[in-house]
């Protein structure tokens, strides 16, 4: 079982992280950071985030195998591609831009997840995760996180 | 993904409001740091109705404008029975942003509507790994104020601090728990609904932070029109931020948008002036909005200008090269002082060898170190271009060090054996190696700096730098020239990190435009413009940076169709010019505000928006257009050339 976590530095993103190290332990977690360019800074930037939430899962979970990734291009084209060995991927419901207070989830979120090869959880703020379901359509998909510290 | 935005700023605070009206982010005390606003949104509750809606789609029909010459902004509503605007400005001399939102009762019925606005901060780009993000109601000032605590130290004396304050005077509040769902610390985006807030008066969040509402009760006759107005006030401290607060709060809404619309038409006289006659008021409106962002991503404190107030990619910092062609544009439109300003820093963030890092902060602080030698030789090129425009020889008395330093540094790094300037990164920042461009730049800073060295009255160090420089443009013709073009680096096909090979690259016509090392018209340059032309065949047009671009998938770049269009400009052909400028145009956002890119398949703005060096060179692209058609007016308007 492959969890891709795809990380882009938000807020959103690490509860993504923390939620997977501690609800998908037993298989593998693939974390994910496209970086737009491949200018020193992007990559280092991304070698930096990758490391810090092996770092954080870790601390979760012990025991979790995990994979870390760094690709460059476009960040829902790569998804998508990379998707397509993975069995689940969960995701932060909004990125650094967009309106977390008003939206439940961001626009790209739901349109990465009409096109990713896998399916999606996707971790509120709340810490709630929902799934991706028939377009429009979010069902809650496990308890709150709990421990926002752990 | 981008949402089409307006920004707003006064060169110390910088803000972005979406064309729904949602403030959604506000940077303070640079405009590249820190971020402190994740939302700002005005609602209504209507209680006839029981309804409470945001003034976003779909509840109403929105449309978002600059009011003219200036950077108040303003976002229109529109519903059965409500019309309303929110207008939007920062104070030209206050560090407060102002939010003013009317509202009129279009409907036959009374109504009562509670109006409210909420917000989300994150003082201090907080992540939720230290320290509490809190709110509390201070009720003696009837404002929120929000910072960045922590646990053991919540002093807020010596730290960035927001306060949002009410005009007139709200009628209820609500200090919240980001997503806290019910209780006294309801979030306040979730305690709006009812139209009754909870009146806490002090709530943390961590990691998520905290959530302020406000709230005003009105009955509106039919037709009736009301009007509130939010202050968004930052300051250093706490008594900073009181002190505007006090200030701001002393003059009517109505005064301060009168005063930072009188100083913004009054500022853009000078750039007005330099407009050309087009012929073509969208283009003339994408000039003169072009002028307007320059000056809201220049550090009216430190002088430094930005590259693009975005967060993905992060370009709040100041890359010298970009910031050279921004001064330029801008002396170019008459604002010399803002120019100066730049090169002052310039001046201050150069280190001892001569070298500019790669980026900085807008303070001057060092960002990513990288070694960009074009970026050295760009800025002597640029304040040569300053001098020529403004001929004040105490100007470059004044930079004579900075200029000498930076010669002499490229002198340094031209390699003995291959006689060509040899640097550790391109332009793009993705591989070194004897670079075109970097050698273009390279002969016009050793240029510019001998004829510096000659107006300063120091022939001796001018003679060796001319004589470099032209042993440098004799190289490039020797080596840099293959297969009859221009190619991009000295071993175009030996293994680089990032791209395929170093043949064809947009930047490889900076020896005609801007550095003029090469004619636009000599061969080996047309038959490189050719290649370029045929490298890449995207599906909405454009010109990319070179074939197998990677960044965000490989895209058309705006840069890249405007810096064609200025080689096309040098050659007179305003019908290739014009086909440019409309490729930018048609791929441009709300606001005429260009991407760095265009999505290959869908058009739609990628990466970093806006870019300022794009709308820096847009404007001397169209400048050079209203030369064209000025000089040549049966050139105008331009023959359909089948791309557009």
């Amino acid at each position: 079982m492959i969890t891709l976590v795809p990380i882009d530095g938000s807020q959103s993103s690490l509860d993504a992280v923390k939620y997977a190290a501690r609800h998908e332990p037993q298989g593998e977690l693939l974390l994910l950071y496209v970086a737009p360019s491949g200018r020193q800074g992007d990559l280092e930037q991304g070698k930096f985030l990758l490391e810090d939430s092996r770092r954080q899962c870790q601390v979760i979970a012990q025991d979790v195998r995990i994979r870390t990734r760094l690709e460059i291009g476009d960040r829902r084209s790569k998804l998508t591609e990379v998707s397509e060995d993975c069995d689940l991927v969960v995701m932060g419901a909004h990125g650094e831009n967009g309106l977390p207070h008003v939206d439940r989830v961001s626009p790209e979120a739901a349109e990465i997840t009409g096109q990713v090869h896998a399916p999606v959880v996707l971790v509120l703020p709340t810490g709630e995760a929902i799934v991706g379901g028939v377009a429009g359509y979010w069902e809650v998909h496990t308890e709150a996180l709990t421990g926002h510290a752990a | 993904m981008n949402s089409d935005f307006g920004v707003i700023g006064n060169g110390e605070m910088l803000a972005k409001v979406r064309a729904d009206g949602a403030m959604t982010e506000a940077f303070y005390p640079s405009i590249g740091f820190f971020r402190h606003l994740v939302q700002s949104q005005f609602g209504v509750y209507q209680r006839e109705k029981d309804e409470c809606v945001w003034f976003a789609p779909p509840e109403f029909q929105t449309e978002q404008r600059y009011l003219e010459d200036t950077n108040v902004l303003q976002t229109s509503y529109l519903r059965p029975g409500l019309r309303a605007r929110v207008v939007d400005f920062v104070h030209p001399d206050i560090c407060g942003a102002v939010r003013t939102l009317e509202v009129q009762n279009t409907s036959d019925e009374p109504v009562t509507l509670d109006l409210f606005h909420t917000e989300a901060s994150s003082v201090a780009d907080h992540k939720g790994e230290f320290g509490y993000n809190v709110a509390y109601y201070n009720r003696l000032g009837n404002h929120v104020v929000r910072y960045r605590g922590h646990p053991w130290d919540k002093a807020i004396e010596a730290q960035v601090v927001w306060l949002i304050s009410g005009v007139p005077q709200p009628d209820t509040y609500q200090c919240g728990v980001s997503y806290q769902g019910e209780g006294d610390t309801i979030d306040a985006f979730l305690d709006v609904r009812d139209g009754c807030l909870a009146e806490n008066r002090y709530a943390f969040g961590d990691p998520t932070g905290a959530t302020s509402a406000l709230m005003w009760r009105r009955r509106l006759e039919p037709q009736q029109t009301c009007s509130v107005t939010v202050l968004l006030v930052s300051g250093m401290t706490l008594f900073d931020a009181e002190d505007s607060l006090n200030t701001l709060a002393a003059r009517q809404p109505a005064q301060l948008l009168g005063e930072t619309v009188t100083y913004w038409r009054g500022w853009l006289e000078t750039g007005k002036r330099s407009l050309p006659n087009l012929h073509d008021a969208r283009l003339e409106e994408l000039y003169l909005r072009s002028i307007l962002l320059l000056k809201l991503l220049q550090d009216r404190k430190y002088g430094s200008l930005i590259a693009a107030p975005t967060l993905s990619p992060d370009y709040r910092y100041c890359w010298p090269r970009d910031a050279v062609y921004l001064a330029w544009s801008l002396d170019r439109c008459g604002y010399h002082e803002e120019a100066r300003k730049f090169y002052r820093w310039c001046k201050r963030t150069q280190m001892h060898d001569g070298l500019w890092y790669q980026n900085h902060y807008t303070d001057g602080r060092r960002h990513w170190a990288g070694i960009q030698v074009d970026q050295v030789a760009t800025i002597n090129w640029g304040i040569w271009q300053h001098f020529d425009l403004t001929r004040d020889r105490s100007f470059l008395v004044e930079m004579w060090p900075t200029v000498q330093r930076a010669a002499n540094y490229l002198l340094t790094r031209t390699d003995p054996e291959v006689k060509l300037v040899f640097s550790e990164q391109d332009l793009w920042e993705e591989t070194g190696g004897y670079l075109t461009y970097t050698n273009a730049s390279a002969v016009a800073g050793l240029h510019a700096a001998a004829s510096v060295a000659r107006e300063v009255g120091q022939e001796t160090d001018g003679a060796r730098w001319r004589a470099a420089g032209d042993a440098l443009k004799r190289q490039i013709y020797a080596k840099l020239v293959q297969d009859d073009y221009f190619v991009g680096e000295l071993n175009p096909e030996q293994h680089f990190h990032m791209r395929k090979d170093y043949l064809l690259d947009i930047s490889n016509l900076g020896l005609a435009v801007p550095f003029r090392v090469v004619p636009p018209d000599c061969p080996e340059m047309v038959r490189t413009v050719q290649l370029l032309e045929e490298a890449v065949d995207y599906p909405i047009d454009g010109v990319g940076r070179y074939p197998s671009d990677l960044f965000v998938g490989g895209n058309p770049w705006s840069l890249s169709a405007i810096w064609l269009g200025l080689y096309f400009a040098e050659l007179g052909q305003v019908d290739e010019v014009y086909r440019h400028v409309n490729w930018c145009l048609k791929h441009a956002m709300l606001h005429d505000l260009i991407p760095e890119q265009s999505d290959k398949h869908t058009g739609a703005p990628a990466s970093a928006a806006p870019l300022a060096w794009s709308h820096a060179w847009i404007i001397i692209l169209l400048q050079e257009l209203g030369r064209l058609i000025r000089e040549v007016p049966d050139s105008w308007p331009p023959h359909p050339t089948g791309h557009e």
